[in-house]
């Protein structure tokens, strides 16, 4: 299932000598990648990078359980996935109310810096931060990410049909939404 | 993307993490080497509390009940057996009692007449077979040493 480069990274990183260097070469390879999966989930920078460095730190200790069944990409997408919902969900249970928390996540967008001619795509982000968790991450995944649903499962531990439901019903909502705003 | 990040944020990640994970990863084996050392410490500890209370907190007074009362049982045991010793060794002697007299009942049942019309009637050849029959039987000249 691996590729060759993910090969050489997985023999690095499993060698306590080049552990290191492995490291480095993987951070350097997927952290933009991971990052801004990060970012489209939580908004701002700042929830970002912790997150970014935590999945990276995870990725280091456990380095050892990974099978290679996967691919190295998916399962950093799954530990970013799974610290983003975590997060996501203790903002949850601190703010008590949903819409409370998905207005905050619009307005922090709206305070970002943007370039001119960008106000459609806040609009675009605006209406994914208005879907519910599970479509929200099954749409960014597959629209942004365009990956598979195959890993997409492996990601989100669901099954093929609700992803492709998932999917259908947001990308249904955020058309009505750029409609009709 | 409507998104931005800071200047040279990518540039730097990379090893802030690694320090990061490093640390981590340093406190992390400190605290498994610690949390060993105090489990195998609470284990020597808890060993020698039980030791040290058995020892010392145990009634003296009980032991040498225990002690009686293993005694008094096997002196009973002890009993037991010469008791039934005694009633095995009677049980032998009435039957020996009871082979003497019913040998001397047989014996006694005979009158001398009798016994020597039996012998005249024997032929010499018969009474020679008997005659051999007494020398090599053990058991007829022990009955004649116990009737004697």
């Amino acid at each position: 299932m691996t590729t060759k480069s993910e090969g050489h990274i997985l023999s690095l990183l499993r060698e306590p000598v080049t552990k290191e260097k492995g490291f480095r070469v993987m951070m350097d390879t997927y952290k933009e990648r991971i990052y801004w999966h990060i970012r489209r989930l939580v908004v701002t920078h700042e929830d970002a990078q912790d997150i970014l460095q935590e999945t990276f730190i995870n990725a280091y200790r456990f380095i050892g359980s990974f099978n290679g069944k996967s691919k190295i990409y998916t399962w950093l997408y799954r530990i970013a996935t799974n610290e983003c919902i975590r997060l996501l969900r203790n903002r949850k249970k601190m703010e008590q109310n949903i819409e409370e928390l998905t207005d905050k996540h619009i307005l922090r967008l709206g305070e970002t810096d943007m370039e001119s001619g960008e106000e459609i795509l806040v609009k675009f982000q605006n209406a994914i931060l208005r879907l519910p968790e599970k479509q929200r991450l099954v749409f960014t995944l597959r629209y942004y990410d365009d990956l598979p649903y195959e890993e997409i499962c492996y990601i989100l531990k669901t099954s093929v049909n609700a992803l492709k439901t998932n999917y259908h019903y947001a990308h249904e909502k955020i058309k009505q939404y750029m409609l009709n705003n | 993307m409507p998104y931005s990040v800071p200047d040279g944020f990518f540039d730097r990640i990379t090893e802030k993490t690694l320090d990061e994970a490093i640390l981590r990863e340093k406190i992390r084996r400190k605290h498994i080497l610690i949390w060993r050392t105090m489990a195998i410490a609470a284990s020597l500890t808890a060993l020698i509390a039980i030791g040290y209370l058995l020892i010392n907190f145990l009634p003296p007074g009980k032991t040498e009940q225990t002690a009686q009362n293993m005694t008094s049982g096997l002196q009973e045991e002890v009993k037991n057996e010469e008791f039934r010793e005694v009633i095995n060794s009677m049980s032998v002697k009435n039957d020996y009692d009871s082979t003497i007299t019913e040998s001397k009942t047989v014996n006694g049942g005979m009158d001398e007449e009798e016994i020597n019309d039996v012998l005249n009637s024997l032929t010499n050849e018969e009474l020679m077979e008997l005659a051999a029959i007494l020398k090599s039987d053990m058991f007829i000249e022990e009955t004649d040493n116990i009737l004697q």
